[in-house]
């Protein structure tokens, strides 16, 4: 009699157990998904321009447009300076490919 | 084994040095260049490099290096002045002219509305929009930095 007994418990125990299992999993997986408006979106960046399609002297005004802008803003602009400067020194020995590659790393520095 | 190698090291080194002497890459703009005078006006970027006058005028940032320290420079207008520690001296916002002459300088101005006289012996570059005369040659600024020897 207290073989049955036992064995009934039990079999209620695991019942009971496998119950609570199946009602967690479908809790889980019924959750409902967080609004896509709570996720904060980063502000939009300026893209930077193509300098592909530019022309030396549309680069050289964005450069001296953007050097006007920051230092009107109280930027500390002496890095492009620096590197404006190498532009500068590399047209100066005809070197192309250096000039231009100071120049847009001086655009990029003073872009916002 | 030994003997060949205090032989032949001495000798490559003599041969790298050579070489190295031989071949090291020369600046396009060196201190020669043509005698003759020069008239320009244009956008862009215009540089010159040598020993003589120089007038230049417009508005942007204007760069003066006087590298044999005998030069004489004058400059009217507006315009934020700045020693670099590489000799550079350079006006930021400048709008103005400039005078300069001297045995070994390099004036340049990148900007609009620029307007360049010289005479002398040198090299010039202009890159941008715009028109020279070289003595009796003329010519338009070049989209690259194109060097020019003075006629």
């Amino acid at each position: 009699m207290s073989k049955r007994l036992i064995i009934l418990l039990l079999s209620v125990a695991l019942l009971a157990t496998a119950c609570a299992r199946f009602k967690k999993a479908s809790e889980l997986t019924t959750a409902t998904p967080a609004p896509i408006e709570s996720i904060t979106q980063p502000p939009a960046a300026n893209p930077t321009p193509d300098f592909s399609t530019m022309t030396f002297v549309e680069k050289n005004n964005l450069y001296l447009q953007q050097l006007s802008d920051r230092q009107a803003e109280g930027v500390d602009t002496t890095t492009a300076e620096e590197v404006y400067t190498r532009s500068l020194d590399a047209t100066m020995e005809g070197n192309a490919s250096e000039a231009d590659q100071y120049l847009q790393q001086a655009i990029l520095l003073l872009w916002k | 084994m030994k003997k060949i190698y205090s032989i032949l090291l001495p000798i490559a080194a003599i041969l790298a040095l050579i070489g190295a002497t031989a071949f090291f890459p020369q600046t396009a703009l060196a201190d020669s260049g043509g005698t003759g005078s020069l008239t320009a006006s244009g956008d862009g970027l215009a540089g010159l490099r040598g020993q003589g006058n120089i007038r230049i005028s417009g508005n942007g940032v204007l760069w003066i290096r006087d590298l044999a320290g005998d030069a004489s420079i004058q400059v009217t207008g507006n315009g934020q002045r700045t020693v670099l520690p590489s000799g550079w001296i350079r006006y930021v916002g400048f709008q103005g002219e400039a005078t300069v002459s001297g045995s070994k300088v390099t004036v340049a101005l990148s900007g609009y509305d620029i307007h360049l006289e010289a005479s002398g012996t040198g090299k010039f570059v202009l890159r941008g929009n715009g028109t020279y005369q070289a003595g009796h040659l003329s010519g338009s600024w070049t989209e690259g930095p194109e060097i020019h020897s003075l006629p």
